[in-house]
């Protein structure tokens, strides 16, 4: 059995985190107003889209489909200030651009 | 039911906010002689190692939590939030994400925690649990000010 590290799940989950939130990209929303699942931005008359779970969900999906095709012996030498590094980067980040809109 | 999420959602994350200080006190602790020993040296005396299990659940409870009441929020007070006080709807998207970006901390976190814990590896460990315990910090403290200003009915 192939041994996996988790070496590179934070990296990963931060990454794609950090790129779809700068992009504002959705991935898919949800609409509470109908409880439905979009794939695109849907009329204002469908009340607001939530793009967080969908950002979640690719942040697992990244960081899973990571562990699970990376080969452990790959990721050995990965030091884990990478995982908590990365982290903290798409935290500032995202206060920055929360902020910047703050004051825009 | 919104309400009664949001008491379960703030029960876990007081239970979550003592066990990651804890934790987290116990690593920045200094050596004190016994007789030195205040309420301080007693808090931060504590066996880490025994607190991380429960730290991975109660995070995930947690955020789960927090995900099931999400929508009503949308639905609710976020336009007034928006409106009103700026600042406080800023840092409650700050929040959402931090704590977004927490769960992916948690199988390093673990994998850190996890015994037999080697001593070599006590800087990342800090790294990580004081990355871990901001973040906790963070969302208690802007949820519990927001639910102050209008939150959840």
């Amino acid at each position: 059995m192939t041994r996996r590290s988790s070496g590179l799940f934070a990296p990963a989950f931060a990454l794609v985190y950090g790129v779809l939130y700068a992009a504002k990209q959705p991935v898919f929303l949800y609409y509470p107003l109908h409880r439905v699942l979009a794939l695109e931005r849907l009329p204002e008359t469908s009340g607001p889209g939530m793009l967080w779970y969908g950002w979640l969900t690719a942040g697992l999906v990244a960081g899973t489909a990571t562990v699970l095709l990376v080969p452990a012996r790959w990721t050995t030498r990965v030091p884990a200030a990478v995982s908590w590094l990365t982290v903290l980067a798409a935290m500032l980040l995202i206060a920055a651009g929360e902020l910047h809109g703050l004051f825009a | 039911m919104s309400t009664i999420l949001l008491i379960f959602h703030g029960l876990a994350a007081v239970f979550l906010i003592g066990a990651i200080t804890h934790q987290a006190a116990s690593l920045l602790r200094s050596a004190a002689p016994p007789t030195q020993r205040g309420f301080v040296q007693r808090f931060t005396a504590v066996r880490p190692v025994g607190y991380a299990a429960a730290i991975l659940v109660l995070y995930l409870v947690t955020l789960l939590l927090g995900a099931l009441i999400y929508p009503s929020y949308a639905l609710g007070p976020r336009a007034m939030i928006r409106a009103e006080w700026p600042g406080a709807f800023a840092a409650f998207e700050v929040k959402e994400h931090f704590a977004a970006l927490g769960l992916a901390l948690l199988p390093v976190y673990w994998k850190l925690w996890r015994p037999p814990v080697p001593s070599e590896t006590i800087s990342a460990r800090r790294s990580v649990t004081l990355l871990l315990a901001l973040i906790v910090w963070t969302a208690f403290l802007v949820g519990h000010v927001l639910n102050n200003l209008g939150g959840l009915k």
